[in-house]
């Protein structure tokens, strides 16, 4: 009895550091921003903050840059999972093959992961620009007119998703190739006795292997996607006309640069559940798919 | 703030004054500053919220319209035509001009940082808007519906848009393309005389004034810039201003000026400063103390500056928005809503 006793102890004095970070980065700020939420709190008079009520929550509601940033990030998430995804299975097929120069393409399609994701936003803005930027330049070779991009109410969030897509595929590549390399050989070559051609053996064999490593990676893609803020605030400023602001970004904004922490607050409270309910569903969705195999 | 650890003296920019002023941060500082009449009336105004001085600007900014005088001498625009302080263009004369450089080079005439988003694109273009009779609130700071799709304020919007579509300027600027001899003009601030003496050293150029609205004729060019402050917190108030006053005398003023290479902010230093610098720098002290204008001095300044950047922004897409007076309303309601009742 005595033994169980000390080994519980221990073993909450090992958790204990974990459980201190988790208070003071994640736990106390949430409770904290709950609580500033029903504030009309202002970052220039913070002893001058007082109770609100659900007034934020309910300017939250009718505000039409929130609205507005909802779709934005929805139409991010429901793009980028395909095209990051699809990019990085793709790419980690290529270099799966053994070919010469492999290493050196493994290398380059994972670099974008090494730069820092507001020195990705600066390059592609260079890159994008409409009138000498490297893109329309190639663009111009093909006969294709030189297109608006980030200037673009319309191509906009779509130039954001691509530069997105381009910085993530590199890392996810890298883990479908362990994936793929987890495959036997024996199921390929038993196809390929069978007279399954290259696309039959993609659909029926790797497709399915690679089942649990792509719902990790559509995941993580998923749930990394709400939180959009540096791109649009690097490249686009929200704009044009708000096309490109998000939850984040404008949040952050409210909060810091207008200085109405307590308005903030209740959007992000808001926008933390929505991401919590759209998590819920989706672990059900892949719950769902994972009990299918078992 | 929270710790109320503030320093007693601190410097904050001007478009910041009223919302510092009104959280009382700091507090007013009138009685400390001696020689007030021969500190530039902008700069004064700059530093007021509801009639105290609050803040005292110790430098002063410029914004010119930088010109290639080769690129203007290849395409026929001569000497005489360049517009000075004296002469300066109307709208009309900078748009012919931009016409004729545009036809000659086939590139946009001029680089007006309209991929700029932040506090550049009110500090460059509210001049338009006060040229033209306009503003962006009433003098109050209460209302903008009424003020800012004012007729005369959407006018000067109107010409932004129009130097867009036609080609006169762009909305996606290379970088350095005025000095790398792309565009033959560029609209920027005081600090670019060193970019081109430092770097661009082959560059011919010059710099004109703003262009002034055909209507009225009237010379308006921005101004502000970086205040001292007493915070709210400090205890030895009379150290505290007498450092202040200190910092802003014409000793203190002229050597930070000097060495920053900014404009002056006391009438009195900048005359100690006019023989001893070049001849670009004469004329922005110039045209700062003749036709400067100051920043509006609102609390939610950083909502207001920002809805005047997305209106910009708004206009220049001229085929998604080609009625600038509709615009002009829509924003006109979204910044009533950041103003002090």
């Amino acid at each position: 009895m005595q033994a169980k006793g000390i080994k519980r102890q221990i073993g909450w004095l090992y958790v204990f550091p974990a459980i201190l970070i988790l208070l003071t980065f994640l736990i106390i700020p949430f409770l904290m921003s709950f609580s500033y939420s029903f504030t009309n709190y202002n970052i220039l008079t913070p002893w001058a903050k007082q109770y609100v009520g659900f007034t934020n929550y309910i300017n939250t509601f009718k505000d039409p840059v929130f609205l507005q940033s909802l779709k934005n990030i929805a139409q991010f998430v429901i793009f980028i999972m395909p095209i990051q995804v699809g990019a990085a299975l793709g790419l980690a097929l290529i270099v799966n093959k053994k070919r010469p120069g492999n290493t050196f393409f493994k290398i380059s399609f994972f670099a974008p992961q090494v730069v820092s994701l507001t020195v990705v936003s600066i390059l592609w803005m260079y890159i994008l620009n409409p009138d000498q930027g490297l893109l329309n330049g190639i663009l111009g070779i093909f006969h294709i007119k030189p297109q608006p991009f980030l200037t673009s109410p319309k191509q906009a969030m779509f130039a954001i998703i691509g530069v997105s897509a381009w910085q993530g595929a590199g890392y996810q590549m890298l883990i479908f190739l362990a994936g793929l390399q987890n495959i036997p050989d024996s199921l390929y070559e038993a196809a390929e006795l069978d007279g399954a051609n290259g696309w039959q053996r993609f659909l029926h064999i790797t497709l399915p292997m690679l089942k649990p490593t792509s719902i990790m990676i559509l995941t993580t893609t998923f749930i990394s996607a709400f939180n959009l803020m540096i791109q649009p605030m690097i490249m686009t400023q929200g704009g044009p006309q708000n096309a490109t602001m998000t939850p984040i970004y404008y949040i952050y904004r409210t909060g810091f640069t207008d200085r109405q922490l307590g308005y903030a607050s209740a959007m992000s409270v808001i926008y933390g559940i929505i991401i919590i309910i759209f998590t819920i569903i989706q672990r059900k969705i892949t719950n769902a798919g994972g009990d299918e195999n078992a | 703030m929270n710790s109320g650890s503030l320093p007693d003296v601190l410097t904050l920019d001007g478009p910041n004054t009223a919302a510092y002023a009104h959280s009382k941060i700091i507090q007013p500082i009138d009685k400390y500053i001696t020689n007030k009449s021969d500190i530039l009336p902008t700069i004064i105004k700059q530093g007021t919220y509801k009639g105290k001085l609050y803040a005292a600007g110790y430098s002063e900014s410029s914004i010119g319209f930088y010109y290639n005088k080769k690129m203007f001498r290849e395409a026929g625009i001569k000497d005489s035509e360049v517009a000075t302080l004296k002469h300066p263009w109307t709208w009309t004369q900078f748009e012919s001009i931009c016409k004729r450089l545009k036809n000659h080079f086939h590139e946009p005439a001029i680089n007006m940082n309209l991929n700029d988003h932040s506090e550049m694109a009110l500090y460059s273009f509210a001049p338009f808007v006060w040229s033209a009779g306009g503003s962006i609130t009433n003098p109050a700071g209460t209302k903008a519906v009424g003020y800012f799709n004012s007729k005369q304020t959407t006018s000067a919007f109107q010409l932004i848009q129009d130097m867009v579509k036609n080609g006169y300027t762009t909305i996606s600027p290379k970088d350095k393309g005025f000095e790398t001899g792309k565009y033959a003009m560029m609209m920027t601030g005081t600090w670019e005389v060193q970019t081109l003496q430092n770097q661009y050293k082959h560059l011919q150029w010059g710099v004109m004034p703003y262009p002034v609205s055909p209507a009225t004729h009237k010379e308006v060019s921005p101004t502000g810039s970086w205040q001292y402050a007493m915070s709210s917190a400090a205890k030895n108030k009379k150290a505290a201003g007498a450092l202040i006053n200190f910092l802003m005398s014409k000793k203190c003023m002229y050597r930070s000026d000097m060495a920053n290479t900014v404009l002056p902010a006391r009438k009195s230093v900048s005359k100690m400063m006019i023989p001893k610098v070049n001849a670009q720098m004469k004329f922005f002290i110039k045209q700062n103390q003749t036709t400067g204008h100051a920043r509006p001095v609102l609390v939610n300044y950083p909502q207001v500056t920002r809805t005047f950047a997305d209106t910009v922004q708004n206009v220049t897409l001229y085929k998604k928005n080609p009625n600038v007076q509709k615009v002009m309303n829509e924003q006109a309601k979204v910044i009533q809503k950041y103003l002090q009742k």
